[in-house]
Parts: structure tokens; C-alpha cells; sequence
């Protein structure tokens, strides 16, 4: 989809606030183009009449009303429409990213959704803005026409040489921004590496030295922004002088058109009137840089949505023990050709050295990551025919780095579309020797999970509560106890073995004792699988030992 | 309001030259509006009307002569300009910046590039938005105020209505834009709220997969965003009232104008030049004014307050910085430490001795609490229960050198003498031959050379080592701080440091640290043991099997240990 239709299905999703917006930026720009000719012809009606109030004075009022109630509509209906493209962008996104899954979402989704999303929502908004901004100055250049030629072709004389100045300004503020934003970038990189070194600065005791360095640039800083303003100072005034010079230039040349009686004093203040809309034209550069703006955000959204989700059937998965079956499975340069059996029922502990694909190797294997190359399939279906939801209701994975979402301990260990039931909860709450723990909690098992005062380990052992709360026919748990205190880990081992009797279960450890309880240990060097062996087998080699620390 | 009181009102008072300097170019620069109606009024009825369109354009002249002047005093009024925002942003800048890193630094929990990018967006909107609000504030406070004193001379009963009804916008805008302003935080609330909801979502993003919980996860997300739709149209419908509040009365004296020109002008109070001047003044000026003041003034004052408020909330006090005092015997005490309330031990009841210039190795397997006890020897971390002291009481001797060291942008001398500045071309020069790193030091082009980005870990750590040797402190903890380093490196870095006579603690991560020490401290849950290498060998099984785990894992690196023994 391209940025355009993205923005066109934003605009429509505004409804009816979309219309009113765009009527309302047709009567902006049609009462703001009325209202000097009404206020002329209302001057020259009341200069005509003798003492009483003119009907022709009617428009003029009608078009100060109208002037303002657009505006104030305009003003509603503008953050209606822009809310509305918002949530529909950030929903369309949203969705997709959660399609995508972990291993294809780019790692910018969080910023486009937010950032990309709320530029890009300015869609109607901007495009209406324009609109008017243009009609109206267009528009006021034709009245000029109408009223007197030679007014407008004063203006357009005085066109060219405020266009040159504009540029250069531009240009020379341009020129001073860069040396500013350089010594910018210097704090924030100063910055940056200190806030790294936060330790070493705690340790040393040195945060004031510290603030000094990073604030050194500021010196930069403070030459650069003299030389803005002096921009400002040497180009900016003759900017605006200009203007006021155009507009008198004008208003003498429309002087001499009422002596010759080519105009009344109502045309005058229509000519007034009618400048300051032409000149608008010299600030359409804004609003062109505003729209290049949304459609720049846009364009990042549209590339978010048109990365391709991974493959995903609509089969379901047959009633059946368990079997997994890796047959020549790749994924990048992280895994190569790895072939492996997990009985049904059985418990395959995968170990390696870090960096050695034990993650990698554990996504596949529970169809959250898809291979690049061969296949996964359990009890005969390949994975990546089997419908999404289907999948995650007979795999189950705990991570070494739990992210507990959802309200309270208990809605985030039973986080999914089809919550476990609480008896299921409360039983892995207690597999996981982490159901004390919530008990000590301030509000139990209704403590929201947002500010829960836990140490690594406890939450470890809530993502594990997490994985065993669902009746999954496979538990993948990836170092799911690695920050657990050794005293605890063994009583968590202790349940989790009773937990998992007949379940299929791949565990990526670094534990010794949980290698030597697993049916088979699958040894990872380098992204590829040195052996499958039992771990008495394999104990013997120093090197097997090694990475088991 | 707390940000503006806190950076602008000191500002403000100490810069009140220039304050008044600015407000003499403004009512300068607002001339040519107060007499733009006036001279019109003559050209027209004095000119053009009156048969002599050389006196009209004569009278436009002296109308461009004043846009001259206004234009210069315009341009005088850009340095004090220059001077508040400059000086705002000098003020901000800095404290942002001790926000950010006292933050950092007190949390130990390292906020990365994207909080110091924040840092000077915050900074740059500051700028920008005082620049703006001090042109807006300029012009259009003092060209209202002009075109209505120039009303008011061309047709003083103009001010019957001009000034009540401009009183009443004012006085009307005032309770709207409370509520606006209301509403407005309410929406910024909810927008936080949205992108932290879509920032956990994301974040979790492999947890809601695995769960199966898409379905859920994309409700809760549209939870929010409905949220915010309603958010956003209340703060419209306040600003739509805002429009109204202030842009009615404005309007009306432009109505009053022409429904009571007839009467005015035929009981002679006004002529046509003067009617066209008086409509001069309010199309020309008050009309965009009144619409700068509906659109900019409020959000921008707003969001400037707000942006300054979120700066201001969080600066805080930079820490004392840490004297070293004399050394002495480390002494811990029945010292315990858990991360939290509800957290297992990591350290639980350590008593231990060192004597002033031991050098003491401590291992372990992971887990057991070494870093933690790096840091409560270090004085960063207080236990949870017990005592630490080394002789000379409350002042920290203890220099701890973390794992990841941190390299400042600067010279190679600068980063040598940071924690000792008065260090001498000699010291360095010593303390660089003891540690092993006058190669690198040569390498990198001596000591005034920059230091590159481009160090490798080992290269971090060597410098690092020998800024902690220069700094010469009484006990010294390396926590893992050399594992970067080759095992002949590392060796030469230990000894360095155990030939003086100050204490030495090694956080150790290779097995032939513990043999280079005096003594081993062995941390293992209740298995925690001290001793010699030998000692603890014989005596401790767990020691034992550790050590013989860490040395076939590591069996080269054994049998070089050996050798160095």
C-alpha cells in the first residue's frame, strides 16, 4: 500500500468529520474572500446614504459571522479528524506489528507507531489548511485583478524580490543551524556515553566533572545561536519591512485610481482587505513542507505495513502425544541444519556456549520464530500450516526475560485471548515457587502488575508461572530460572520435573542438574548441533562440560 | 508553573535591561500600526478625495519612512531578544543535562542514547518556543495596543465599543482557557498513557505472541486509542469555545463600525478618509492579531510551561563527590543484602577481615552475590542488615573499577588522570610501565592524542586499569574488570596492583586468579568460605568441585596459571 492510499484510508476514517472539515475549509475560504468586498460595499453604501443603516451593510455582518463560526468549527473538526486517522493508523499498525511477531517487526515499530503515526494523522488538517491558504491568497490576487489591475500588478512586481529574500534568509538561517545542531549532538553523545558509564561515575564519585564535560559544548552552542540571530538580525528586518512597503505601494497606486474616480473608498478598503489575503501567498512554502512532512511519515508507516507476516495456514492441530520434529532447520547464519527429535513426551535439554543459537534454536522449535530453511512439525502437521491461535494453544514458552503484561499478577500469568481458568493460575503460581511470593504481595494475586517491588528471580519464575498456566501439549522454557537463587532453582526443578511427567518439553539451560534430568541433551556449537546425546554420554568431553558452567 | 518559576522568573530578573530594552523597541516598532489609519485617512481625505493625489502619496511616504523606522527598531530588538533565549536555553540545557546524568548515575540504571536525544529535543523546543513567544508577545501585544490608542485618536467614540468589548474577550477568554487548559493536560495525560501502553505491547511483543494473545493485546491498544479520540474532541470543543469567547468581542467593534457609520458620519464626527482609516486599523491589525492570539498564544504558552515543568521535575542535586581517606583493614560484619523486601538473600550474614594491602580474590558461580559485594564494599549499595567499615570512618577509601569501563571523550591524559588530576607526566609514565600499557599508550599517539571510538573492550580496560592504578587508592576492587584482557595481560594488571601496598580485591572470572591471591574468598549460598587456594582445597568440596569445573572448562588457561605460579 502506498503512502497515498494509506493517507487517503486515515482521511476516511475521520467520516463525516472529514466532510464538515472540508466544507468548512470551502466557507473559510469563501467568507474570508467575501468579507472585503462586503466590508467595501458596505462603506460605500453607508458613504451613499443619508443617515440611515443600509441593507447593504447585511453581508458584511453575515460574512464577519460566518468568518467566525468556520473557525471555531474548523477547530473541531480538525482534531476530530486528525484523532480519528490517528487511531486508525495506529491500529492498522498495531495489528500488523503483532502479525509480523517478534523475529520480523523492525525495531523502529514502537517510534512509527507513535511518532510516524501522529504526523502523519495531520493528513486532513493539512490538506485543508492548504487548501484554504491557497484559495484565499489566489483568490485575493484575483480580486485585486477585478478591482484595479494596476494594484495587482504592483504586487507582482513586489513578488520576485520578497521571494529572493526569502530564500536567502532561509538560506542563511539553513547555514547556521548546521554548526548548532553539530555542537547539538556533540552534548547528546557526550551525554549518551556518560549516561553508559553511570557506573564508573558512581563509583568514582565524579557527576560534577561528569555534567562540566557534557555541558562543555555549550560554548558551541551559544556561537552558533549568536549567529542565527545575527541572520535574523541582518536579513529578517528587510523581510519584514517589505511587506508593509508592498502594501503602501498599493494602497498609493489605489489612491490615485479613487482621484481618477476609477474606484470609491469602499474599494479601497477591499484593496486593504484583499493585499493582506495575496500576500499569503509568499507563505505557501510552510504549508508545502507540512505536507511533505505527512507524507515523509506516512511513507514510514506504509513500509512498516508492507513488510510481509510470516507464513501462517489455517490448519488445526490433530489430537496427538506430542512429537516435534526439526528436519534441516536454518535461520540466517544462527542456525544451520539442525535436525532433531523430541519424543513425545520427553524432555530435551539444549545447551551451547553464548552465541551458540540456544534461543534461536527454542523459537523455531515452538513456531514463534519461522525457519528460513527446512521444517518444524508436531505430530505430523508442519507449523507453518497450522493456524496462529491454534499454535499458541498447544505450545507454551517461558523466556529468560519475562515481559508481564496485562492488569494484576494474576491476569498476567494468565495473559492470552482464551484466559486459563484461576485454578490453573493459582497451580503454576505454586509449580513456579513463586506463589508465596505473591501472597506477600500487597493485594495478592490483585496486585497490578505495574509496580510490583520483585527481584529478577521472582519474576523469572512469574514468566514460568506464565508458560505452565496453559494445558500446552509443549513447553519450550528458554533459560526460564537463570536469575532464580540457586536454593530456589532446586525446588523449582523439583516441581517443574513432577509438572512436566508426559509433556513434551525443550529447556534451554546452563544448569548441570537440569541436563543430567532430561531425557536427551541437544549440544549447539556455533549455530549447528555437535551432538544428541544423553548427558552421561556427553559428560565425559571437557568441552561439553565447559558450557555447562 | 513550577518550570516557568523556576527557570524564567530568575532569568527575567536578572536580565531586566534587556526587558526593558525590548519593550522600548517594541513600542517603536509598533508606530507605524498606530499611525498606519491615521496617515491613511489623511491620504485619502487630504489627497486622493481632495483632488491632490501628490499630497496623498506624500502622506503614504511618511507612512513608509515610520514602517522604516519600525523595521530598524525590529532589528534593534532581536539582541535582547537573542540575550533571553540564549540565556534560557544556557539555564535549561544545564539542567537537563544534571537531570538526566544524576539520574543515570543514582539509578545504575543506564538509560541509553535515547534519553540524552530527548534530553535536547526538550532543550530545542525550550528555545524555539521562548523565541517565539517573546516575536508573538512583542508584536501583538504592542501593535493591539497601537492600533487601538490610533484608533481612538481618529475616531474617539470608536473606543466606546472597542475597549469594553476587547475587556470582555479578554475577561471571557480567561475561565474558557481554564477549562481548555484542563482538558488539554488531561489529553497529554492520555497520550502518555497510549504510547506507554503501545511501548509495553511492542516491547512484550514476542510475550503477547506466545501467549496467543494478539486478540487481546490489539483491544487494549483501541482501548486506549478510543481514549484518546474522546480526549482530543473535548480539548477541541474547549478550544472552539475559546474561539468564540475572544473572537466575538473582537469582531464587534468592526460591526459597531459600519452599523454606526451612517449616524456618524452624517452628524460630521467622521469623514470617509477617517471611516476607511478607522476600518484600516481593525482589518489590517486587530483582525490577524485576534486570530494570533486565538491559535498561538495559549498552546504555545502552554506547552512551553509544560516543557519547562518536565525539565524542572527532573533535575535534582548532583551527589557529593567521593574523597578517598586513609585505608585500613576492610571489615565485614554479619552483612546481608537483598534487592528487595520480598527478595532471597543475595549476601546473607558475611563476616569477613582483610588486612590492609591483602590481596584478596573472590569467586563463585553466578548469581551468588560477587558484583553486589563489590558495590557494598564500594560504599554504592548499603547492606540490608550488618556493618562495613575500614579504618577511617565514613569517608569511602574504596575504588571500585566495574566490568564496563567507561571511556570519556578526551585525550588519552584526560582520561589517565580522571580520578587524579594533579598526576604528573612521570606518574603516568610509571603507573603505564607497571600495568603493561605503554604500548597502547604509544599507539594511540601519546598522551595528548584523542581517544579513538574505535578501542576494542580489552584496549577500555587496559586504559581503565591504569587510570585505577594512577589513582593510587588505599583499596582498590576489580570487579571482572580485566576479563577482556589476555591471560598474560591480566596477570601482569593483578600483580601490579598486589606489589603495592595498598588492598586489592579481584572480582575473579578465570581460575588463575584465585592462585595469584593471598587469599580466596569463596561465595556459595551457605557453602561461602575464606583461605588460602591450598586451604580451601582441602577443606571445602565445594570450592573443590568449582575449581575443578572452572579449570577443565578452561584447561589452557590452567596449565598457563600453573606455570605463572
Amino acid at each position: 500500500m502506498s503512502a497515498t492510499r494509506l493517507l487517503l484510508d486515515a482521511a476516511r476514517a475521520g467520516g463525516r468529520w472529514t466532510a464538515a472539515l472540508v466544507g468548512a475549509a470551502g466557507c473559510d475560504a469563501a467568507s474570508r474572500l467575501l468579507l472585503p468586498a462586503a466590508l467595501g460595499a458596505a462603506l460605500d453604501a453607508v458613504l451613499a446614504s443619508a443617515g440611515a443603516v443600509p441593507w447593504a451593510v447585511l453581508p458584511a455582518v453575515a460574512a464577519l459571522v460566518a468568518v467566525t463560526a468556520v473557525e471555531a468549527a474548523r477547530e473541531v473538526a480538525e482534531a476530530r479528524t486528525a484523532a480519528l486517522a490517528a487511531r486508525r493508523l495506529r491500529d492498522r499498525a498495531v495489528r500488523h506489528v503483532l502479525r509480523l511477531g517478534p523475529a520480523t517487526a523492525p525495531a523502529d515499530a514502537l517510534g512509527r507507531v507513535v511518532e510516524s503515526a501522529a504526523v502523519a494523522s495531520g493528513v486532513v488538517p493539512a490538506v485543508t489548511a492548504g487548501f484554504t491558504s491557497f484559495a484565499t491568497s489566489v483568490g485575493g490576487l484575483v480580486a485585486l485583478v477585478l478591482v484595479d489591475v494596476r494594484v495587482a500588478a504592483v504586487v507582482a512586481l513586489a513578488t520576485p524580490p520578497v521571494w529572493w529574500l526569502t530564500r536567502r534568509f532561509v538560506g542563511r538561517v539553513v547555514a547556521t543551524t548546521g554548526g548548532y545542531q553539530r555542537a547539538q549532538s556533540e552534548i547528546t553523545a557526550l551525554l549518551a556515553a556518560a549516561v553508559r558509564g553511570a557506573r564508573t561515575i558512581r563509583a568514582a564519585g565524579t557527576t560534577a566533572g561528569e555534567v562540566e564535560r557534557v555541558l562543555r559544548p555549550t560554548a558551541a552552542l551559544r556561537r552558533h545561536g549568536a549567529r542565527f540571530w545575527a541572520a535574523q538580525r541582518g536579513v529578517g528586518w528587510q523581510l519584514g519591512l517589505l511587506t508593509p512597503l508592498v502594501q503602501l505601494a498599493a494602497l498609493a497606486t489605489a489612491g490615485f485610481g479613487l482621484a481618477a474616480g476609477r474606484l470609491t473608498p469602499g474599494d479601497v478598503l477591499g484593496v486593504v482587505g484583499y493585499l493582506a489575503l495575496a500576500l499569503g501567498l509568499l507563505r505557501q512554502s510552510a504549508l508545502v513542507g507540512r505536507l511533505a512532512q505527512v507524507h515523509a511519515s506516512a511513507a514510514g508507516l506504509a513500509g512498516l505495513l508492507a513488510l510481509p507476516p510470516p507464513p501462517a495456514g489455517t490448519a488445526r492441530i490433530p489430537p496427538g502425544p506430542g512429537e516435534l520434529r526439526l528436519r534441516g532447520v536454518g535461520v540466517g547464519s544462527v542456525l544451520r541444519d539442525v535436525d532433531l527429535v523430541v519424543a513425545a513426551g520427553s524432555t530435551v535439554a539444549v545447551v551451547g556456549a553464548s552465541g551458540s543459537g540456544k534461543s534461536t534454536l527454542a523459537a523455531v522449535a515452538g513456531g514463534l520464530v519461522a525457519p528460513d530453511r527446512g521444517s518444524v512439525s508436531l505430530d505430523g502437521v508442519l507449523l507453518s500450516d497450522v493456524d496462529r491461535s491454534d499454535l499458541t494453544r498447544v505450545i507454551a514458552h517461558a523466556f529468560p526475560k519475562a515481559v508481564l503484561l496485562g492488569t494484576t499478577v494474576a491476569d498476567a500469568v494468565g495473559y492470552a485471548d482464551d484466559p486459563p481458568p484461576p485454578a490453573a493460575v493459582r497451580s503454576a503460581l505454586r509449580v513456579a515457587v513463586v506463589d508465596h511470593v505473591v501472597d506477600r504481595l500487597p493485594l495478592g494475586a490483585a496486585t497490578p502488575v505495574a509496580d510490583l517491588p520483585l527481584s529478577g528471580g521472582e519474576h523469572q519464575r512469574l514468566g514460568l508461572a506464565r508458560a505452565l498456566s496453559r494445558d500446552a501439549r509443549v513447553l519450550v522454557l528458554d533459560e526460564a530460572t537463570s536469575a532464580v537463587d540457586p536454593a530456589t532453582a532446586s525446588a523449582v526443578d523439583e516441581a517443574l520435573a513432577e509438572r512436566v511427567r508426559g509433556v513434551t518439553t525443550v529447556v534451554v539451560t546452563r544448569s548441570l542438574s537440569t541436563a543430567e534430568r532430561a531425557d536427551a541433551v541437544a549440544w549447539l556449537e556455533n549455530g549447528s548441533l555437535r551432538a544428541v546425546a544423553a548427558h552421561a554420554e556427553l559428560v565425559r568431553d571437557p568441552a561439553y562440560r565447559a558450557v555447562l558452567a | 508553573m513550577s518550570g516557568v518559576r523556576r527557570f524564567v522568573t530568575p532569568l527575567l530578573r536578572e536580565h531586566r535591561r534587556e526587558l526593558v530594552l525590548l519593550a522600548g523597541c517594541a513600542a517603536v516598532e509598533a508606530l507605524p500600526v498606530l499611525l498606519s489609519g491615521q496617515l491613511v485617512a489623511a491620504a485619502l481625505d487630504r489627497g486622493f478625495l481632495a483632488g491632490s493625489p501628490a499630497s496623498g502619496v506624500a502622506f503614504l511616504a511618511v507612512q513608509a519612512c515610520v514602517a522604516v523606522v519600525g523595521a530598524l527598531a525590529g532589528r534593534q530588538a532581536v539582541r535582547p531578544t537573542a540575550v533571553l533565549v540564549e540565556g534560557l536555553r544556557d539555564r535549561v540545557v544545564e539542567s537537563a543535562v544534571h537531570g538526566a546524568l544524576v539520574a543515570a548515575v543514582s539509578s545504575d540504571r543506564p538509560g541509553g542514547a535515547g534519553g540524552a536525544a530527548r534530553v535536547t529535543r526538550q532543550v530545542e523546543t525550550v528555545r524555539v518556543l521562548a523565541g517565539s513567544l517573546l516575536v508573538v508577545a512583542r508584536t501583538v501585544l504592542f501593535s493591539l495596543a497601537a492600533a487601538v490608542a490610533g484608533l481612538a485618536m481618529l475616531v474617539p467614540v470608536a473606543l466606546v465599543v472597542t475597549v469594553p468589548c476587547l475587556v470582555l474577550g479578554a475577561v471571557a477568554l480567561v475561565p474558557v482557557t481554564r477549562v481548555w487548559k484542563a482538558r488539554y493536560e488531561e489529553a497529554l495525560t492520555v497520550e502518555e498513557r497510549l504510547a506507554e501502553g503501545v511501548g509495553r505491547t511492542l516491547e512484550g511483543l514476542r510475550d503477547v505472541v506466545a501467549c496467543g494473545a494478539t486478540g487481546r493485546a490489539a483491544a487494549e491498544v483501541d482501548d486506549l486509542l478510543r481514549a484518546q479520540v474522546v480526549a482530543r474532541g473535548r480539548v477541541a470543543t474547549a478550544a472552539a469555545g475559546r474561539i468564540g469567547a475572544f473572537a466575538v468581542p473582537a469582531r464587534l467593534p468592526l460591526l459597531a463600525l459600519l452599523l454606526g457609520s451612517p449616524l456618524l458620519l452624517s452628524s460630521g464626527a467622521v469623514t470617509p478618509g477617517t471611516l476607511v482609516g478607522a476600518a484600516t486599523y481593525l482589518v489590517v491589525t486587530v483582525e490577524p492579531v485576534t486570530r494570533t492570539i486565538v491559535e498561538a498564544v495559549g498552546n504555545l504558552g502552554l506547552e512551553f510551561a509544560a516543557v519547562l515543568g518536565r525539565i524542572a521535575a527532573h533535575d535534582r542535586p548532583v551527589p557529593p563527590g567521593r574523597e578517598r581517606g586513609p585505608g585500613g583493614d576492610l571489615v565485614l560484619t554479619d552483612v546481608g543484602f537483598r534487592h528487595g523486601p520480598h527478595a532471597q538473600p543475595v549476601v546473607d550474614g558475611l563476616s569477613v577481615r582483610v588486612a590492609a594491602g591483602e590481596h584478596v580474590a573472590v569467586v563463585g558461580p553466578t548469581g551468588t552475590g560477587k558484583s553486589s559485594l563489590a558495590e557494598l564494599v564500594a560504599g554504592l549499595l548499603p547492606p540490608s542488615r550488618g556493618r562495613i567499615t575500614l579504618a577511617g570512618g565514613s569517608v569511602s577509601p574504596v575504588l571500585l573499577v566495574p566490568q564496563d569501563p567507561y571511556v570519556v571523550a578526551g585525550t588519552v591524559r584526560e582520561n589517565l588522570t580522571y580520578l587524579r588530576p594533579t598526576a604528573n607526566e612521570a606518574d603516568i609514565v610509571s603507573a603505564a610501565h607497571a600495568i603493561g600499557s605503554s604500548d597502547l599508550l604509544t599507539r594511540l599517539g601519546g598522551l595528548d592524542a584523542a581517544v579513538p571510538d574505535t578501542l576494542s573492550a580489552g584496549e577500555r580496560q587496559l586504559l581503565v586499569a591504569t587510570r585505577a592504578y594512577l589513582a593510587d587508592a588505599p583499596c582498590t576492587v576489580l570487579d571482572e574488570a580485566t576479563c577482556h584482557l589476555d591471560p598474560d595481560a591480566e596477570a601482569r594488571v593483578e600483580r601490579a596492583f598486589s606489589a603495592r601496598a595498598t588492598t586489592l580485591v579481584v572480582i575473579a572470572h578465570r581460575p588463575a586468579s584465585p592462585l595469584r591471591a593471598d587469599r580466596v574468598l569463596y561465595l556459595d549460598g551457605p557453602a561461602t568460605a575464606i583461605g588460602t587456594h591450598d586451604d580451601l582445597r582441602a577443606d571445602s568440596p565445594a570450592y573443590r568441585r568449582f575449581t575443578d569445573h572452572w579449570r577443565t572448562a578452561s584447561d589452557p588457561l590452567v596449565e598457563h596459571a600453573d606455570r605463572a605460579r
